[in-house]
């Protein structure tokens, strides 16, 4: 062969001048390369060599391949937009708080309580019951005392004990751990002479029992929401690299142990993260029975300890399903561009994207059409609102308020301009939290069903009312036309409100649905002789803007949206009187209503969930009479998955991102 | 010529100074900062984000911040990622800017010499059907929406054709068991990129004065050969041939994001090139030369191309600069994790220190580039020499 190639070498370079030889001759090297790259034969033997030739470790191919007699198989893939930011637990609760790294987090912690989805039935997780009444120790303070199953384990072996519990806390509070970790564990402090709610002492009575006191008589939002489901993690690990807290957010996180049945594997920065199955775990299996207000465990796979409880109303229709993991592979790969990232599923790359935001509808649309693809809609928790601020005229007229409620005609904007993208929303509870949610009063209910004319009409019926004046009221042409906008108006104490003023809201690049929304709104605030004006303005200086205390009076009107918790807790935060912005809270209103802050007292203090739907009802109502927020529309997030990956269930508030991040531990995927 | 090197120096370092203040002042421009997020979580503590911005030294004034950074800064201290802590910027940059290098300095040297080549006969072709025909492509390609066009190819080639991978820069499936991380294995890819194009440019180097155009090219031709045979040998050799099947992979995904920017780049060299060359053929001394019976191929490669590189050369030097801002969209749509990803979204999160870091970066390389180009042309060109000196 060689001989005839060089004969034949010899015999083109009599051809001196012509390209023919050395086309040839790139060619035979080019195949020749080809040919060793690309030959099965090569390939095994590199992957032999590779074998022998490194030290496997643990994070490469032997464990998985011990793990495979006893491992299910398979490979679970995701797509994920954003690089995770840390590998370790501590970090993430820190300051990088970010959901791309939530998504990614392996089970590093475990809490008391937890939470069953799709029906958000508060559960346990390490604790053996869910205690929810505290012992009154007569000075001011409350214990609750919590017993730990016996013999969960940590992916290291080590038992999870009351004592991982208390030393996460004496490491939270020792090394001034920020943020996240501030929230649940809260402490009791005197700031500037008064005394803030939180944590007095949690201690281990026994390795089974942990004590925690609080300095005040806490319901759901504080206890069973928070402190309990505060999250802690393996001390044997972690205290050897609790020094400072640099040392401890530097730590690896990829190694620590889990309580769950999946370990990291290869962290490949920038490019792909995957899971793997831990064929020593104990946290597999278990049937769940869902009810629309409750849930039942029974779990018993013969290595974790046996546990079957209810929670909740289970009665009425329910479905079970069989916790996994059924594959043996999570694997989760990061698209810089978003229409790559469904390119790639739509190739089957990906069986599942992970988007909190959802799929466009455009694209879902399209990707509803492609064969190997299921959708899923599902309204998320959160919404979008237009607040108006309180503190100044003309905001600070809750007739003001009411009229331009009523004027706005969303369910217009919503179904006629917008075509249905998003659900209209009146209260401040998401509909799929169908127990929580107040019937609607006030001017939304009497405004209801009127056509533009009427609401115009009603809408400056409820001004005069209120002892607003105008030099004229103007009229209404009747159908779809403008108004001829009423001249000269005055509040009740004669003033003129302010020219000018402006709606902040997102601009149509980030979110077109409040951009439309806000221009249509300020067109009829127009119509009632108000000079409003809508202005897109950035994300960041909207929120720069209404939550700095400094400037909590410099606005009149914005539009944002809030993504909301497990527990709807939220209408304390926005609108008790002691959260005002200028004092640093989440009031951004400055809404101040003495009936409302006393029943924030009441439902922080509600022990059971039945007490605090009903005190969330009568501060609803106050709401819908005050209008702080005008609430607009709920978001539906749209998913897709590919047709070979099957969830227990895909009907659930937030969407499959946003409650489980994909359902790994229950995911199957047919090969 | 040293004098003139150390007043540019001096004059950099000044720009560079003022570069460094106002950048800063730009991105504490942006409302907001890096932990604003907090503010979005009613259930944090009242004082906790207070506390968030005192740790990060984020309340304290702009001028203090400002003079600490700058101070800092030429300490070689560049202080910690807001968003990665407790990486440092350098960390970051360190990870990824082998892959950006990797990438770009493939598709630069492709574009640069399929455009020089094109370039080059397109004025040699002047009226003829040919050059309409190529000069409308490179106006296309010059001219084109560029993440329309990288979308459409990765739609063509990825979905539709299947041909190549939709993104990425490695397939997760065949790194699942690998011993080391891409990052040596790019290393190893940019050292042996480095060495071929050395002994490359040495062969180059080593042929120039060879008179006849057909040796010179046979032995050119040859030392390609020889570069494939030793690369054959390096990746079955040794360390390298358990890198082999990774390297493979990450050149796999190299070909479609090199194929998208080289049609777009290349355009631009390629009309560069054109234009001056069909200036240098008007010259007298080529038709001096074409008077004296030299080949036609001759007069082309010996006496109008090399004539015709010094812009191009000015050109490209300069088209290096962008490497690490330019390629921010390439990296975002090909999700190549590199330079330009890490500072779109180090400034998307206001991550100010990396942000700087990686903002300061391009800083140097751009002044660095544009004194070697000033450099460079005073090599190049005499009669800029002789200006200088004289």
């Amino acid at each position: 062969m060689w001989i005839f190639c060089i004969q034949k070498g010899e015999k083109l370079s009599n051809f001196k001048g012509s390209k023919s030889w050395r086309l040839i001759l790139l060619f035979s090297v080019f195949a020749l390369v080809v040919v060793a790259c690309g030959g099965d034969t090569a390939e095994e033997e590199v992957a032999e060599e590779a074998t022998e030739t490194t030290a496997a470790p643990a994070t490469t191919a032997a464990p998985a391949e011990e793990a495979a007699p006893s491992g299910p198989d398979g490979v679970y893939k995701m797509a994920i937009f954003s690089d995770p930011q840390t590998q370790n637990y501590w970090n993430y609760l820190d300051t990088e708080t970010d959901v791309w790294t939530q998504y990614v987090m392996s089970g590093q912690a475990v809490s008391l309580f937890g939470i069953s989805y799709p029906n958000y039935q508060l559960t346990t997780s390490m604790a053996a019951e869910l205690v929810e009444t505290s012992v009154d120790n007569g000075d001011g303070t409350f214990t609750y005392t919590v017993p730990m199953v016996n013999g969960f384990e940590w992916s290291n072996g080590d038992p999870i004990t009351a004592n991982d519990m208390v030393w996460t806390y004496n490491i939270v509070n020792e090394l001034g751990l920020l943020s996240n970790w501030e929230t649940y564990y809260r402490q009791a402090s005197s700031v500037e002479g008064e005394e803030a709610d939180g944590i007095v002492s949690l201690v281990a009575v026994d390795d089974y029992t942990v004590a925690i006191t609080l300095n005040f008589d806490a319901g759901l939002s504080a206890w069973q929401y928070r402190i309990a489901q505060a999250p802690f993690l393996n001390e044997t690990y972690w205290s050897q690299f609790a020094t400072s807290r640099e040392d401890l957010l530097a730590a690896d996180g990829a190694a620590a142990p889990v309580a769950s049945a999946f370990v990291y594997n290869k962290v490949e920065q920038g490019a792909f993260y995957t899971w793997s199955y831990d064929s020593n775990t104990m946290w597999f299996g278990g049937d769940t029975t869902i009810y629309k207000s409750g849930t039942v465990i029974e779990w018993d796979n013969g290595v974790a300890p046996a546990v079957s409880q209810s929670f909740g109303d289970t009665t009425g229709d329910s479905f079970t399903y069989t916790s996994g993991p059924y594959v043996g592979t999570v694997e989760f790969t990061l698209y810089g561009d978003q229409d790559a990232a469904y390119l790639a599923f739509q190739n089957g790359e990906v069986d599942f994207v992970l988007n909190p935001l959802g799929v466009k509808r455009n694209l879902f649309d399209q990707l509803s059409r492609v064969p190997g693809v299921e959708t899923t809609a599902n309204l998320g928790n959160g919404m979008r609102y237009m607040a108006f601020n309180t503190r100044v005229f003309p905001g600070s007229d809750k007739a003001f308020r009411q009229s331009v409620a009523c004027i706005s005609d969303k369910e217009f904007v919503l179904n006629n301009v917008l075509q249905g993208v998003a659900v209209n929303m009146d209260g401040q509870m998401p509909e799929a939290l169908t127990a929580w949610v107040a019937p609607v009063t006030g001017v939304l209910a009497d405004c209801a069903g009127l056509n533009a004319e009427e609401r115009w009409g009603k809408s400056v019926e409820i001004l005069q009312a209120a002892g607003w004046t105008a030099t004229d009221w103007g009229s209404h042409p009747g159908g779809a036309d403008r108004a001829v906008a009423p001249t000269g108006v005055k509040g009740p104490n004669g003033e003129t409100p302010p020219s000018d003023m402006l709606l902040y809201a997102p601009g149509a690049g980030y979110d077109p649905l409040r951009s439309t929304m806000s221009l249509f709104i300020a067109d009829w605030m127009q119509q009632l002789g108000f000079d409003v004006t809508a202005r897109p303005t950035g994300f960041s200086v909207i929120v720069d803007k209404v939550f700095t205390p400094d400037t909590c009076e410099d606005w009149y009107f914005y539009m944002l949206g809030w993504g909301l918790s497990a527990y709807p807790d939220h209408p304390e935060a926005f609108f008790a009187s002691y959260n005002d912005t200028c004092e640093g809270g989440y009031n951004t209103p400055g809404f101040n209503n003495a009936e409302f802050d006393a029943l924030v007292s009441e439902f922080n203090k509600a022990k059971t969930v039945a007490d605090a739907i009903a005190i969330s009802q009568q501060m609803e109502a106050i709401l819908f009479e005050e209008m702080p927020y005008l609430v607009l529309f709920n978001v539906p997030t749209l998913e897709v998955y590919r047709s070979n990956v099957s969830f227990p269930f895909t009907d659930v508030l937030d969407g499959l991102t946003g409650t489980g991040g994909g359902y790994p531990s229950l995911v199957k995927v047919q090969s | 010529m040293g004098e003139y090197i150390i007043k540019r120096t001096l004059q950099m370092t000044v720009v560079f100074f003022l570069f460094l203040v106002f950048s800063y002042l730009l991105f504490n421009a942006i409302p907001g900062n890096a932990f604003s997020n907090l503010l979005l979580n009613p259930d944090l503590p009242p004082d906790a984000y207070n506390r968030v911005l005192e740790l990060y030294g984020l309340d304290k004034p702009l001028f203090e911040r400002l003079q600490l950074y700058i101070v800092n800064f030429f300490k070689g201290d560049f202080g910690y990622s807001y968003k990665s802590f407790p990486k440092t910027p350098i960390e970051l940059i360190s990870e990824r800017l082998p892959r950006t290098l990797m990438l770009f300095a493939i598709v630069n040297i492709v574009s640069f010499y399929t455009g020089f080549f094109i370039g080059k006969i397109l004025a040699w072709r002047r009226g003829s059907q040919s050059e309409t025909w190529i000069t409308l492509t490179s106006v296309f390609s010059y001219t084109v929406f560029y993440p329309w066009f990288a979308l459409m190819m990765l739609w063509v080639f990825g979905y539709k054709l299947g041909w190549l991978p939709i993104g990425k820069f490695l397939y997760p499936e065949k790194w699942y068991d690998a011993p080391f991380d891409s990052d040596i294995v790019f290393s190893s890819m940019i050292k042996f990129t480095i060495v071929v194009s050395l002994i490359q440019f040495a062969a180059y180097l080593a042929t120039r004065g060879i008179e006849s155009l057909s040796s010179r090219r046979n032995l050119r031709f040859a030392s390609l050969i020889a570069i494939f045979i030793g690369s054959y040998f390096y990746w079955n050799n040794g360390a390298a041939l358990i890198k082999k099947p990774y390297a493979a992979d990450i050149a796999y995904h190299m070909i479609l994001p090199v194929m998208v920017v080289t049609i777009v780049a290349f355009a631009g060299t390629a009309l560069l090139t054109r234009t001056t060359m069909m200036e240098v053929l008007k010259e007298d001394y080529i038709l001096t030369a074409r008077a004296k019976g030299i080949s036609q191929k001759r007069i082309r490669d010996r006496h109008a191309a090399r004539t015709a590189l010094l812009p191009v050369v000015t050109s490209f030097i300069f088209t290096i600069v962008t490497i690490i801002d330019g390629s921010v969209l390439t990296e975002q749509i090909f999700s190549w994790p590199g330079m330009g990803q890490l500072l779109l979204q180090s400034v998307l999160e206001e991550d100010i220190p990396v942000a700087m870091a990686c903002f300061s970066f391009v800083g140097v390389f751009a002044l660095v580039a544009h004194l070697l180009a000033d450099i460079s042309y005073s090599y190049l060109d005499p009669r800029i020499r002789i200006k200088s000196q004289g």
